[in-house]
């Protein structure tokens, strides 16, 4: 068939609301679009005028899913304006912090939104009814993702306990350890589910993506490094906004990342498993190498393995930490505002999340800038719409329209997160 | 973390008005000191699909309060024991202000799985504004006090069967 057009007014399975369209012609893709119709949220004006301090706060309330994001891109990003370095056991248990949002998140996305793409079903309470074993074991994993956000965060959506300097309370040894036999168990299952994952039947897509990520020189990213591409740029986050900009486009209310010097590029666990190979620990490596993964994926179906990959990297990371763990002396470093403007990027489980502000001598922020991972993503998935439907012209519409929401779930997508920009004017007379 | 014999779920957001029924019923129970016995959770809601199923799975019994708004007068209680007969179409699609209720996903998923809690009761309050406010209508207000001895009563019986 030449000519053909394929919509989803509301995509399933994925956070927000968005929908897609492509258009065939003569054989060609002439049109391919990640539609985001959510209304936008307003984060960045909300931010200006309010202290430096409930930047944190009021940043979790973009993502219920992603919330440790939000509030560890901000928390770096003020801390640099005020020359401060959290570090030692705080900075571990930001990243055990961070572990914890990835389990849950991770695992959510893989057996309760992408698992079902796979294998056929609906939703996940279809694959429930035959697969019960499967969801089970997410249940069980994912509420473990859950118990290191609220031991650590107080609770486990829009944890309360991270400020800016640290933590507001930092846990009992005892607290901690508790976590220790789950998260024994937690690190077979996730070997187990990157076996399972990787049995999967994945449609042929390869694309030479842009990966950008943070890179650490010694341990997988999480909240700080470089921003590094595999085209081009190695720069700390201060200078990314040199290299990348966003757009506007008509069907999206969300903005659209971009390389300045080229065009789209890829966030996400398959930017931050090709930079960073080599600083999984060897349980991960192992099972990746088990699972048929080279050191680059670049068939976006299979980032569900690389997703399962990570989350055995969270569970040994989040086992090291509380391992090691002994109190800090105080539960956060003193931060004095000064005037300045600082930059914030980590790694949500669905890619980088960039944070820039400005304040002022008394702490009030002045200007705040967001980017988060799906908007940067948006014509990465664009690209791989128009690439998919032009490999598979022949694939009846209802199959083809189906590959092609799971093109767009192959990214994770945070919609809610993604349309949160406004350009403000106030004219005052 | 073992779930204790008695789970009660708050469901809402406190900050749309009524929708905050749930979690004014928790915080009702919590200064009653209901939470003092160690047989008995109580926790806060919004809770997704799956923090529903692992709050209630292995409980006894699972208590869950929701705000609707179902067409009657505000402050109207309903009760459902969806475990023994199903919850009116109508009203299960009204049980969250989300477009997919998370408890009547909950419930869907739990039954595809087995992971149900023994004893269900649901207790629905209609609202009458779920605008973007702090606090309830008079109605509402009254009918969480009203739930709040019901649920009392409810657990009093329930653990005196019960060894603690």
């Amino acid at each position: 068939m030449k000519n053909k057009t394929i919509k989803v007014d509301y995509l399933a399975r994925v956070e927000g609301e968005g929908g897609l369209y492509v258009k065939v012609k003569n054989g060609v893709v002439t049109d391919a679009k990640f539609n985001i119709f959510e209304p936008p949220r307003f984060f960045e004006a909300f931010l200006q005028g309010r202290r430096f301090t409930e930047a944190p706060d009021i940043t979790a309330r973009i993502c219920g899913i992603c919330p440790v994001a939000y509030q560890m891109s901000s928390t770096h990003a003020m801390e640099q304006i005020c020359g401060v370095k959290v570090d030692g056991q705080l900075r571990e248990l930001r990243r055990l912090l961070y572990c914890g949002e990835w389990i849950e998140s991770h695992v959510l996305h893989i057996y309760m939104l992408h698992l079902p793409d796979f294998l056929g079903y609906e939703d996940s309470i279809a694959m429930a009814k035959d697969h019960p074993d499967a969801v089970k074991k997410a249940l069980k994993l994912k509420k473990i993702g859950n118990d290191i956000m609220i031991v650590l965060g107080g609770r486990e959506i829009h944890p309360i306990n991270v400020r800016v300097g640290g933590f507001y309370k930092v846990p009992a040894k005892k607290d901690l350890q508790a976590l220790i036999d789950p998260l024994k168990w937690a690190l077979d299952a996730s070997v187990e589910t990157v076996e399972l994952v990787s049995t999967l039947s994945f449609p042929d897509l390869e694309r030479d993506y842009e990966f950008v990520s943070l890179q650490h020189p010694d341990e997988y990213p999480l909240c700080e490094g470089n921003i590094v591409s595999s085209k081009g740029f190695d720069v700390e986050p201060i200078d990314y906004l040199k290299h990348v900009e966003e757009i506007h486009v008509e069907h999206s209310t969300s903005l659209q990342g971009k390389v300045i010097e080229r065009d789209d590029y890829l966030t996400g666990p398959m930017a931050r498993y090709h930079h960073n190979y080599n600083r999984l620990p060897k349980i991960a490596r192992d099972t990746a190498k088990k699972a048929g993964l080279d050191k680059t994926c670049k068939n976006p179906f299979k980032s569900i393995i690389v997703r399962a990959v990570e989350t055995v990297f969270a569970c040994h990371e989040a086992l090291r930490i509380i391992k090691n763990y002994e109190p800090p002396d105080e539960p956060y470093i003193e931060v004095t505002p000064k005037a300045g403007i600082g930059h914030g990027a980590s790694e949500a489980p669905r890619g980088l999340l960039y944070h820039r502000y400005e304040i002022d001598d008394s702490g009030i922020i002045k200007k705040a800038r967001i980017i988060p991972p799906t908007s940067q993503n948006q014509k990465a998935v664009e690209k791989d719409l128009k690439q998919f439907v032009e490999q598979n012209l022949d694939m009846p519409n209802d199959e083809l329209t189906w590959k092609c929401e799971q093109t767009v779930r192959n990214y994770d997508p945070c919609i809610s997160c993604s349309c949160h920009f406004l350009k403000l004017r106030i004219d005052r007379e | 973390m073992p779930a204790a014999p008695v789970v009660i779920i708050g469901q809402g957001n406190e900050f749309r008005g009524d929708d905050g029924a749930g979690p004014e019923v928790i915080r009702r129970l919590k200064t009653r000191g209901v939470d003092r016995d160690n047989r008995v959770a109580v926790i806060t809601g919004p809770l997704d699909v799956v923090g529903i199923i692992n709050e209630w799975q292995n409980t006894a019994l699972t208590i869950f309060i929701d705000a609707v708004l179902a067409q009657g007068p505000p402050g109207k209680i309903h009760t459902f024991h969806p475990l023994i007969s199903p919850i009116p179409e109508a009203m299960g699609t009204l049980l969250s202000t989300h477009d997919t209720p998370p408890f009547t996903k909950a419930l869907e998923l739990g039954q595809a799985i087995d992971r149900l809690p023994h004893e269900l009761v649901v207790y629905c309050i209609e609202g009458q504004n779920l605008t973007h406010k702090i606090g309830l209508t008079a109605e509402v207000d009254q009918a969480v006090d009203r739930i709040v001895d019901m649920i009392s009563e409810t657990i009093r019986q329930f653990l005196s069967g019960t060894s603690q």
